[in-house]
């Protein structure tokens, strides 16, 4: 249900509801006023009578014994009978109501007479009683028409307020519409900035959410795109090699032959450890690494398989210090760390020149630091170090494995840092929950 | 023919080099921006096997520079790169011809031969110099219309001379045309070559002008197509 819908039918309705019971509260006000009112003419009417009759010639009454009756002609709608306090009718208009007129008591009170109800009202003067009354359907046909005659202009007020009101609704909610036609007019691939300017103040943080969401999904569109990009040249480019030395290899013979081959090799080597590390990326991107369920891996035992592993334990220099350190991790992936931060210490650093590790460890996280000597890297490719694919000016290796360092330490609850200069070529510095 | 691959990637651009030479392809290599925009001035490449992603920037950037500056040498990108609308920057920016790697080998030998085809105006895959016949693509040649048996080398100094149609070629441009920046070249290497030809087409299938260089002789025959 539209909110424009929502809001006209609430006020709507409640509108004509308040309007309702006004209206009927007004017209039953109206009725009892209305019979008050000729209940009173009626009143009056009967005293009218009386007075002239107390002004006539007491002679007139003397007839009283003669029989005579005067008969006044009818109106409609009116009747009026004056008799003796004994009950002869001296004069009357309704000769044929004198039975339903005859009432001993004063007083107001209803009677019927050929399927009419009348009001009726009696006054008993000194010597007389004098007794008038109203059709009750002359009077519901006053109040009828008095009723047409408040109705019409209810009826167009009423109209009128539920129009302004769907127009003030409709104003109101120009915003929205407006905001609701840009949407739809988008492409389903745009996505810029909606304009905030001139936006109510409640509409525009919502807005401004909404256009930070959007900014965030571009950001990461991007780097979507950009990964996809990396890791369809970093796929494809093995691929281009072994296709293109495999089709060599079977032209030629003889050295070349064997030449086409060992490249074709080398590609599928290098091809198998790309895809490896992607994998590994992408597990370690979907995998929840929680920090203290598992148990602590020794840190000496995971840096000599890595070591062994990237053969590099003729160049590694450490203290004792790291037999006494736990870290929170699984064995295997504290050795897939450590494995590419020295194959990395390894292949970047200065050839021949130790490898140092230093570790510590203070209220519960453990420092280790892998430093190897060489070329100082700028501070803008230090920054970009772990960005997947990122290889810096070295074209061997992935470009992912500081990457899946990055992954590995962040989920595990810790932080990489990487520092150049003065001599040093890289000191990577690993902050890890220990145990 | 001489053609010079940008290519960055050290075993890619060796077997598209190796290829290529065994389409009788002479293929220099280099792997920057600078180093192929320092290479065309140079050499008069008669194609241009282009990468895209090298490490000092777009391939394409270099190439709208060429052709911004007039160079009509016909290129052929190669990408990691298959979605449509790169393919289409490609073009659009100066490409001749587009391969998505993995590439087939023979496929890139045959589009850069129809490059070279359609760049010298040729609707037929082969080359005809009066009763004489080239297969640029089987490596062929024949007279009157029978195989004549020719070296790599001497194969390739014809194609270049049927390729000119009549112009001079100058010694080191037909060496060029033969021998990559690598090879090593004896001295008298090319006057081997064209006593060769000569003795298997004919003294006057080459034409010496004394003191600038070489062009094809006079068609011989009757049948000039």
């Amino acid at each position: 249900m539209s909110l424009r819908l929502r809001l006209v039918a609430t006020l709507g309705m409640t509108l004509m509801l308040l309007w309702g019971i006004t209206a009927a509260w007004s017209m039953r006000d109206l009725s009892n006023q209305l019979e008050h009112a000729m209940d009173q003419r009626l009143a009056q009417s009967a005293r009218m009578v009386a007075n002239l009759l107390d002004r006539a010639p007491a002679a007139a009454w003397n007839g009283e014994e003669g029989g005579v009756t005067s008969t006044i002609p009818a109106l409609e709608n009116v009747a009026c009978r004056v008799s003796s306090l004994r009950g002869k009718m001296v004069a009357g208009t309704h000769p044929e109501m004198n039975d339903v007129l005859a009432i001993d008591a004063e007083g107001y009170s209803y009677r019927n007479h050929a399927g009419q109800r009348w009001r009726v009202y009696t006054l008993v003067d000194d010597d007389k009683r004098i007794t008038v009354a109203d059709r009750l359907r002359e009077r519901e046909s006053l109040l009828a028409q008095v009723r047409r005659a408040a109705f019409y202009p209810f009826l167009l007020a009423l109209i009128g307020s539920l129009i302004a009101l769907w127009w003030g609704v409709t104003r109101g909610l120009s915003p929205l519409s407006k905001l609701q036609r840009q949407l739809n007019s988008r492409d389903h691939d745009d996505l810029s900035a909606l304009p905030v300017r001139r936006l109510p103040g409640e509409i525009r943080p919502l807005i401004d959410g909404f256009n930070t969401l959007l900014a965030r999904t571009r950001r990461m569109l991007e780097l979507e795109q950009r990964f996809t990009d990396d890791a369809a040249h970093e796929l494809r480019t093995p691929l281009t090699a072994i296709r293109t030395h495999l089709q060599i290899a079977r032209r030629v013979e003889g050295n070349p032959h064997r030449e086409a081959m060992r490249q074709a090799e080398a590609g599928v080597r290098r091809l198998t450890q790309t895809l490896d590390q992607l994998l590994l990326l992408a597990r370690m991107e979907s995998e929840e690494i929680t920090r203290g369920s598992l148990d602590p891996t020794p840190l000496e035992e995971a840096l000599e398989t890595a070591m062994t592993e990237t053969g590099s334990r003729d160049r590694c220099r450490y203290n004792e210090r790291v037999s006494r350190i736990h870290i929170a991790l699984s064995g295997s992936l504290l050795v897939i760390t450590l494995r590419n931060l020295l194959g990395n210490a390894v292949r970047h650093g200065l050839p021949g020149a130790p490898i140092e590790i230093e570790a510590q460890e203070s209220n519960g996280m453990a420092v280790i630091n892998i430093i190897n000597q060489g070329e100082t890297i700028q501070p803008e490719q230090l920054a970009r170090l772990t960005e997947r694919f990122q290889r810096g000016n070295h074209p061997q290796g992935s470009g992912l494995g500081l990457s899946i360092v990055d992954a590995i330490v962040t989920r595990a609850g810790g932080r990489v840092t990487f520092t150049s200069g003065n001599g040093i070529g890289l000191r990577v510095s690993l902050q890890l929950p220990s145990s | 023919m001489r053609v010079l691959l940008v290519e960055d990637d050290a075993p890619v651009a060796a077997g598209v080099e190796t290829g290529l030479a065994l389409s009788d392809f002479v293929v220099d290599t280099v792997t920057t921006l600078v180093a192929a925009r320092g290479a065309l001035a140079t050499i008069d490449y008669e194609a241009v096997v282009l990468d895209r992603r090298l490490p000092d920037g777009d391939g394409l950037t270099l190439l709208q520079e060429w052709r911004r500056s007039g160079v009509a040498t016909p290129v052929l990108m190669l990408t990691a790169r298959d979605a449509v609308a790169s393919r289409i920057e490609g073009l659009q920016g100066g490409a001749d011809d587009y391969l998505v790697k993995p590439f087939d080998l023979d496929e890139l030998t045959a589009r850069l031969q129809a490059l070279l085809r359609r760049a010298a105006g040729q609707v037929d895959s082969s080359l005809r110099h009066g009763n004489l016949a080239l297969d640029p693509v089987a490596r062929s040649v024949t007279l009157d219309g029978v195989p004549v048996a020719l070296g790599r080398r001497e194969l390739m100094l014809l194609e270049a001379l049927i390729r000119a149609r009549g112009r001079i070629l100058s010694a080191d441009q037909l060496k060029d045309c033969l021998y990559s920046i690598d090879d090593e070249i004896e001295s008298n290497a090319l006057n081997v070559q064209i006593y060769q030809l000569r003795r298997k087409l004919g003294r006057n299938v080459i034409e010496t002008v004394r003191g600038i260089g070489y062009r094809l002789g006079a068609p011989s025959g009757d049948t000039p197509s």
